[in-house]
């Protein structure tokens, strides 16, 4: 299956990622291969139920714990004002 | 007494009998990381509170209650948070990123007073198996200085292999405490899925992720296990072991001999390999002949779900909270210039590789596949560890490659063959030594890898302590 540079590219701007020109070459090359590698499992025999399988839910109390510390998340915020977390504007 | 040979038993003795202090205990590995650092690149940083840690550990030990882990120098890779201290998973996205708590492992292993030695090398975000992948260079095999040391745990394997600690902690997503154990001579043990809390342990793959012990003994992989196993609020996958007091001493070992027969061994992985399995026959174990259809499919289906998870757990890493920020004139230029400046070549290719077999397009035929051979996967495991109580096969196909050789992503991917397997059933796995392969004056080391059923550690501890006469 031949992967295009232009399909590449779609899949970079969908992941909000970023690749110069030269990288999208190669990629396409590399995930060409990887993929007609990995369309293998296209053969298995199987069934859609069987990937329902036997997850289950785990629940905790709903009650109040000890969160992290807040300075040391506020340390980290590359961009802020005062305690606020400082982003470009959204709309 | 030669520390080279020190085991956590052997140490935990000597501490206790006042033989040996904290201090010194800890300056032995100081002095071969100061010797062999520089060269072999098994850390990213060393502590600068050794000191003050041993200081503690040491007055645990003089009012007489000491744990077992009081006062052992552990290594711990660079994804493992421990709070206060860099973590950056070798990734430049994260190389001034601290931690801001420690992770559930790190937190009973303090409670036990560990000494920290300092974080070590690793493949970025986990992403590889040979740490060729780290924006931080490269780790060397300490056997031959012109050979990987495996990954993506490869510098806690390497401070393990060259004494530059007695054990360290890696993560497993799909071989990555085995295959650099096996690469540096070292046991590595990849617990059942769940058995270890991974609050704390940066994500990669969430349905594969471990957090696994590298150690120079079985029964020292073992204490390690004891120790941060268990049942954690802060990670809802996580599970207490199901007693299996009532198990048999295990007998009857299963090898898939059709998938060593297909191609891609080495010649020297393959006669290590036959003789390994004689030595285990001379000990009294029934080797047994299995047949498991679709596991030649399981790297197949690793490289599908791996990279679908990795995708998803990527995109946290978008300059907004924490870890580098690049500026750009909109929100969407900060997202893309941060990942295209902080993530290296291996990140991004799993990131797209992700975003297409997720895309609705091609959902159906490689997510969904693979999903679904997963299940058969699983289901054959299951009927087959009803009849044997382990699985046998070699850790690696091969034994380290020379740094730079492996030129195409799918060439190294094929190094995780064997591995990815206990990962994708979420069974127990562990390499274990079983001597070396003898190329260009060198030899190097290789490994076997036995699986067992989930909860069933306790049978490859067994076996792996027989075959190393522990």
């Amino acid at each position: 299956m031949a992967i295009k540079t232009e399909e590449i590219k779609k899949l970079v701007d969908l992941a909000r990622i970023e690749v110069s020109e030269e990288e999208l070459l190669s990629l396409s090359g590399e995930i060409e291969s990887i993929l007609g590698y990995v369309a293998q499992v296209q053969n298995t025999v199987g069934d859609n139920d069987l990937v329902l399988g036997k997850n289950n839910n785990v629940f905790r109390e709903d009650k109040p714990r000890e969160t992290t510390e807040s300075d040391g998340v506020i340390d980290a915020f590359p961009n802020k004002q005062g305690n606020y977390l400082k982003v470009k504007k959204i709309f | 007494m030669e520390l080279k040979n020190l085991t956590i038993k052997k140490a935990r003795a000597m501490l206790d009998s006042k033989e040996l202090s904290v201090k010194e205990l800890a300056d032995y590995y100081l002095q071969n990381i100061k010797d062999k650092n520089k060269v072999l690149n098994a850390y990213l940083e060393i502590y600068d509170d050794i000191l003050s840690q041993a200081e503690e550990s040491q007055k645990i030990v003089d009012s007489g209650n000491s744990k077992m882990l009081t006062g052992i120098p552990l290594a711990i890779k660079d994804n493992i948070l421990i709070k206060g201290k860099i973590a950056s998973s070798a990734s430049k996205i994260l190389q001034n990123y601290r931690a801001v708590y420690d992770a559930t492992a790190i937190s009973k292993l303090k409670s036990e007073g560990v000494v920290f030695l300092g974080r070590t090398n690793m493949d970025e975000f986990a992403c590889g198996g040979s740490t060729e992948n780290s924006a931080f260079g490269v780790s060397k095999n300490p056997y031959d200085e012109e050979r990987v040391a495996g990954g993506s745990s490869g510098g806690s394997a390497v401070a393990v292999s060259a004494h530059m600690a007695l054990a360290s902690l890696g993560s497993d997503t799909g071989g990555s405490v085995r295959e650099p154990a096996s690469f540096c001579g070292v046991v590595g043990l990849k617990p059942t899925y769940g058995s270890v809390s991974r609050y704390g342990l940066m994500a990669m793959g969430s349905s594969l992720d471990c957090i696994g012990p590298i150690a120079k003994s079985v029964e020292d992989a073992e204490i390690i296990f004891d120790c941060i196993k268990g049942r954690d609020t802060m990670d809802a996958t996580s599970i207490d072991q199901i007693s299996n007091a009532k198990r048999q001493i295990p007998k009857k070992i299963g090898v898939p001999y059709h998938i060593l027969d297909q191609g891609g061994i080495s010649e020297g992985v393959r006669k290590n390999f036959d003789d390994s399995i004689k030595k285990l026959e001379s000990l009294g174990y029934e080797i047994k002949n299995i047949n498991l259809p679709n596991i030649d499919k399981s790297l197949a289906v690793y490289y599908i779900i791996m990279p679908a998870e990795v995708s998803s757990n990527m995109a946290r890493y978008d300059g907004m909270r924490y870890g580098l920020s690049e500026e750009g004139d909109d929100l969407l230029a900060v997202y893309k210039n941060t990942k295209a400046s902080g993530f290296g070549p291996e990140i991004k290719r799993r990131i797209i590789l992700g975003t297409y077999v997720l895309s609705s397009g091609y959902y159906d035929a490689f997510y969904n596949k693979a999903m679904i051979t997963r299940r058969v996967i699983q289901k054959e495991f299951e009927d087959a560890l009803s009849d044997v109580d382990a699985i046998l096969t070699p850790t690696t196909p091969f034994p380290a490659w020379k740094i730079g050789e492996k030129k195409s992503p799918l060439e190294n991917y094929l190094a995780d063959v064997f591995t990815v397997t206990a990962n994708i059933v979420g069974a127990p796995a562990i390499s274990i030594p079983s001597g070396f392969t003898h190329i260009d004056g060198k030899d190097l080391p290789l490994g076997i890898q036995l699986t067992s059923a989930h909860f069933q550690e306790s049978v490859l501890f067994e076996i792996g302590k027989k075959f190393l006469g522990e």
